[in-house]
């Protein structure tokens, strides 16, 4: 009795999932067709891998919110190198400037110790407007057939870019249990003060989650742009408010110490459940926005509230 | 949190210490120098009443934004408050055919969302980076309101109510009116901040909220203050706005947010900062307009220029933060 | 020499203020069970943390097991075979057992991946070694105070060379079953070869379970040798006995009758047990105790920082509510923080500021600031309280410590408080600061205020108090006046 009570505690959110998974047919039968749940793992893709990069860096402790400018600079890079580029060569560039904006993320915050989230509007404004230079404020067609493919293919009617994603996170899941790196990771998120006393460079792990979550919307950017066969400079501007819910309601703390990259997924698989079913029932767009903006009020305060009840300021 | 170093001196560092101080007026009277020999005519009252009215929505929103900065907070909801702020004063326009009910609107729509946000802040004792993540929740929740409000349709100002649009485009004894708002927002928060015990209590409290509290004053009741000057800035700003365009949209605000914090900072201001002002956001908020001025005179797009107010505010994050006090 | 795994010889320490440790040498043998006993202040933690190489030593050198040793940080100290276990547990909460014990050093397996199978047999090994079986897949957080020492201990074995382990005290909140148990593991280091250093002011374990014990006091070796050669009261007068340094200056008044402030039942769960007390006027009541005894937690909750679960405070003889510091000053009640660099001022402000903040009204004319009457009230404080500085302008942070608790006093003097609650005034003050806060202090009653002084500084407790109250364990344990308010009695209440 009390490990099945844990069992539904540590799986809610797979178990809310179900259960929409089996109520909502009785209403509306059209959610369980091929092409409606092939449209909801479509949909995942995308902000799921960035979900998965943020997930990263919640957990050491910080945050960063320039992650759908990048989402918009890797895409209309890769769009624009598959002009006259391959494509390996034209991914490798989009994600190293993801990257390199990650790194200066990382080093301002990290080692200068600037507040995350400021320095992270600064690198925003910044990368938006990168995007829009290199794609000449227009969106970016990409002319082939390969990408064309990739987009759409699908194995046993599964899309392959949802498969990539599952892919990440069973790789980034691994990392995260497996490696001591990914162990110190929630060392330095937890207790920054007791990781550095055993000797881990706080700073370096920092950096690093920062710079893996530029580069994890580096990579959401590319498959954007692959789905949607052209890279835009100004997707993701919805990106943040996005997906700190999927993440937060996954389990991830926003103090640091505490989530994984499964947790992530069941929020991600939830969200857009969710969204998916409005859609269904006709509920408008901007409903949307009352739900992500309630979860993460909720969740945040009740952390938050939790954790400051013993103090008075 | 890092130990801030309190306490160097020595020559050099006190001119260090003293340029900091007053980057942002080197880089004003460089931006005033590049535009009087690149431009014909600089310091025409034509030019400046313009560059002051481009400057002047985002000057009162930068203004209640920098009482928020000191008192160690973030908003970034304001765009969005803007947003609904505006639908329902137009809406009440058109409804009412009356101009004042519908500044008044939304004001007080402005003022409650700020004061919501103050009291979400209180009730989890927050610091700096959660009124980041509380922000960003109203932010949603507003502009959603905004979109239900409006059915995502612009709303157009009645055109037959003449005075409401006096506010955007009219002048007060040769002074376009929002020159004039920007100036008398920023002369109350600027008296406010300087002169009164809450100003003092603000900068104290963003700079050691616990000690403030130990010492007898209602931190709380400041962080909730801040909060409401911002929403009520953000309530005059969608009316200055609308009044100029003449129309609204849930998306009126968007990205206002942005600006006004750039502005903020840029001007010299930080948490905590003893030494802040609202005339360093004033220099701030002109240093933003007369670099947009500038590189549009000298064909610059507007893309590079996103990118260069981008990494102006990333450097002076960084200076600030060098600054003693 | 191959009869002491630890040889010190000579170490001294200073900081601005005062010199914790002074020409300080002492040896501990082999597989011995040593106890360090001796005031707040006496240099303890500081030897501690000069061996685990959070401090470096001014003077002086360290020889262990043979060889001379230069610990310039926790990893070397661990790495030469040093451990130390301190009370605030160096633990991450949402980590297991296992992953605290092995942080940084998890065995890897196939692939190079974590085998946490090995992790955890080793880990469930080291806590069964121990004499603690554990399941080490537990979340420490959710582990209680004494599971966590166990830890703590089972992370020092885990380095395969530890040879000395310190612990500072580590039975302060272990209850006499857990202590049992904690002797026990102790005890089976012991056969292990593992020299321990035990820190505790319990004079009863220390005799049960160490075998040789050092006494410090004021940063000096008062004594070393066998613990069956010292008796309880020996011991206790070499802790306290000094000639006095500390002039303190005369008081001109009497504590009259009017009683000022009354506690009846204060309680806070797990911290304040059942505190009543009163305070007249004209008196300098003091609390004195051990570190953590409780003192301060009864001053934030009578002050309103702190939560309480019941209590009543009656101020002048009537009923007040408490809730927050703006309350307690309301009814007159000033509390002067220990940490007055977090608490008390704000450091980035200028001292002018820092004078009014508690009373801002006061400089106020119609609404606004009045920069005349502040820069008056300012200068007034500046110059009753002797603060050495170039001016009002500048800002507390950059004063020295004995003038930054001026302008807290200067503060709070500039309110309408009339109970003042000081928390450690005088802790890393100079000896001539130090002075004219007593002189200050004396001042305070003089002009009919009251003064609780909260002090771990015995001399400093005993001479400037009418009345003493001695805390252990959150509770008042004794009501020191006249002849038995004295460093003996105190120091046998206080343990």
């Amino acid at each position: 009795m009390v490990l099945a009570k844990k069992l539904m505690n540590q799986y809610r959110i797979w178990i809310i999932c179900i259960v929409a998974f089996l109520i909502v047919p009785l209403f509306k039968p059209a959610f369980l067709t091929v092409n409606n749940i092939e449209g909801i793992l479509t949909s995942m893709v995308t902000y799921g891998v960035i979900a998965l990069g943020l997930t990263m860096t919640l957990i050491t402790g910080e945050i960063n919110i320039s992650i759908g400018a990048v989402m918009a600079f890797s895409s209309v890079t890769f769009a624009v190198c598959m002009k006259s580029l391959p494509i390996v060569v034209s991914m490798v560039l989009a994600l190293a400037g993801a990257a390199v904006f990650g790194l200066v993320d990382g080093y301002f915050v990290a080692y200068k110790k600037l507040p995350a989230f400021m320095v992270s509007v600064a690198v925003m404004v910044t990368v938006r407007g990168i995007a829009l230079a290199v794609s000449g404020e227009a969106p970016v067609g990409i002319m082939s057939d390969t990408i064309a493919k990739i987009g759409r293919l699908q194995i046993a009617h599964i899309p392959v870019l949802f498969l990539f994603l599952l892919l990440c996170v069973l790789i980034l899941e691994l990392f995260l249990k497996r490696t001591q790196v990914g162990r110190n990771m929630y060392a330095v998120g937890g207790a920054p003060e007791v990781a550095a006393a055993y000797g881990l460079n706080v700073e370096k792990y920092k950096c690093l989650s920062l710079t893996f979550c530029s580069f994890m919307a580096g990579v959401g950017g590319i498959l954007l742009a692959i789905r949607m066969c052209s890279g835009s400079p100004s997707v993701g501007e919805d990106a943040m408010p996005s997906v700190l819910p999927m993440i937060v309601i996954g389990g991830t703390s926003i103090s640091g110490g505490k989530g994984g990259m499964i947790k992530t997924l069941s929020g991600i698989v939830l969200m857009n459940l969710i969204f998916n079913i409005m859609s269904m029932f006709n509920i408008y767009v901007n409903v949307q926005n009352l739900i992500k903006g309630g979860i993460l009020l909720v969740i945040v305060i009740t952390d938050r509230y939790l954790e400051n009840r013993n103090k008075k300021i | 949190m890092a130990e801030e170093k309190v306490m160097k001196d020595g020559a050099l560092n006190k001119y260090i210490q003293f340029f900091l101080e007053n980057l942002n007026w080197v880089l004003l009277i460089l931006l005033v120098l590049f535009g009087v020999l690149f431009t014909d005519n600089f310091f025409s009252w034509n030019n400046i009443s313009n560059v002051l009215k481009q400057v002047s929505i985002n000057g009162v929103l930068a203004a209640g934004f920098t009482i928020v900065i000191l008192a160690d907070g973030f908003d970034l909801s304001i765009g969005s408050i803007i947003s609904i702020c505006a639908v329902v004063a137009v809406g009440t326009l058109n409804a009412t055919q009356n101009t004042l009910l519908a500044v008044l609107v939304s004001i007080l729509i402005g003022l409650a969302f700020g004061i919501f946000n103050g009291l979400l802040i209180k009730i989890i004792k927050g610091n700096n980076s959660d009124s980041f993540l509380t922000t960003l929740g109203t932010m949603l929740v507003a502009s959603s309101c905004a979109y239900t409000y409006s059915e995502g349709f612009n709303i157009y100002c009645d055109s037959t109510v003449k005075a409401y649009r006096v506010i955007g485009k009219g002048t007060i004894l040769g002074i376009p009116v929002l020159i004039v708002i920007m100036f008398s927002v920023m002369l109350i928060l600027e008296f406010i901040l300087q002169k009164t015990a809450l100003g003092r209590k603000i900068k104290l409290s963003g700079s050691n909220r616990v000690a403030v509290y130990m010492s007898g004053i209602n931190a709380h009741n400041i962080k909730i203050f801040s909060f409401a000057v911002t929403g009520l800035c953000a309530g005059i700003a969608a009316v200055m706005l609308t009044a100029r365009t003449g129309v609204a949209s849930p998306s009126t605000g968007y990205g206002y947010e942005v600006d006004a914090a750039t502005a903020a900072i840029i001007g010299g201001n930080r948490e905590g900062g003893m030494r802040g002002s609202i005339v360093k956001t004033l220099t701030g908020v002109l240093i933003l307009g007369l670099l947009t001025n500038i590189m549009n005179i000298m064909n610059i797009s507007t893309v590079v220029q996103t990118i260069f107010k981008g990494t102006i505010l990333l450097l002076t994050l960084y200076t600030n933060r060098l600054k003693r006090l | 020499m191959g009869e002491f795994i630890l040889d010190v010889k000579n170490v001294s320490k200073i900081f601005p203020a005062v010199k914790a440790l002074d020409n300080v040498s002492l040896r501990v043998r082999k597989g011995e069970i040593h106890a360090f006993v001796g005031e707040n202040g006496a240099g303890k933690s500081t030897l501690m943390k000069i061996l685990n190489g959070n401090y470096k030593k001014d003077e002086g050198s360290i020889y262990f097991d043979g060889k001379e040793a230069d610990i310039k940080n926790p990893e070397d100290a661990r790495n030469l075979g040093i451990s130390i276990i301190f009370q605030e547990l160096n633990l991450v909460p949402h980590l297991s057992i296992a992953e605290n014990i092995y942080m940084g050093r998890l065995f890897r397996g196939k692939f190079s991946l974590i085998d946490w199978e090995k992790v955890y047999k080793r880990a469930d090994e080291l806590m069964e070694q121990i004499g603690y079986r554990m399941d080490s897949r537990t979340k420490v957080e959710s582990l209680s105070v004494a599971q966590k020492q166990m830890v703590e201990i089972a992370k020092a074995l885990s380095y395969p060379n530890t040879k000395l382990i310190l612990m500072d005290e580590p039975s302060a909140t272990l209850t006499t079953k857990e202590c049992k148990k904690l002797f026990d593991v102790i005890r089976s280091l012991k056969e292990r070869g593992v020299s321990v250093i035990y820190i505790s002011h319990k004079l009863e374990e220390i005799d049960e379970l160490c075998e040789w014990v050092t006494i410090l006091r004021d940063g000096k070796i008062i004594d070393s040798g066998p613990i069956s050669s010292f008796t309880r009261d020996q011991m206790i007068a070499k802790m306290i006995g000094r000639e006095i340094t500390n002039k303190f200056p005369k008081r001109n008044s009497t504590v009259r009758e009017k009683e000022v402030l009354s506690v009846k039942g204060l309680n806070r769960a797990g911290v304040i047990s059942d505190v009543s007390f009163s305070l007249r006027e004209g008196e300098v009541l003091g609390f004195a105790g051990l570190v953590g005894a409780g003192r301060t937690e009864i001053a934030r909750a009578i002050c309103g920082v702190d939560y309480t679960d019941s209590g009543e405070i009656f101020v002048g003889g009537e009923r007040v509510k408490i809730n927050n510091p703006k309350d307690a000053l309301k009814v007159g009640i000033a509390y002067l923080s220990e940490d007055r660099k977090q608490e008390g001022l704000v450091l980035k402000a200028p001292i002018k500021w820092n004078i009014s903040m508690a009373n801002m009204e006061n400089a106020l004319s119609m609404g606004m600031i009045n920069e005349k009457k502040d820069r008056q009230i300012s200068d007034k404080m500046i110059q009753a309280m002797l603060i050495k500085t170039a001016s009002m302008e500048e800002y507390a942070g950059n004063l020295s410590g004995g003038n930054q608790q001026k302008i807290v006093i200067g503060k709070w003097l500039n309110t309408n408080a009339k109970i003042f609650i000081f928390d450690e005034p005088t802790r890393g003050i100079d000896v001539g600061a130090k002075y004219e806060i007593y002189l200050l202090i004396n001042r305070l009653v003089e002009e009919g205020r009251s003064v609780i002084l909260i002090s771990s500084e015995m001399p400093e407790v005993l001479e400037m108090s009418d009345r003493v109250l001695v805390i252990n364990k959150g509770t008042i344990v004794a009501d020191l006046s006249g002849e038995k308010k004295n460093a003996q009695t105190v120091m046998e209440y206080a343990i």
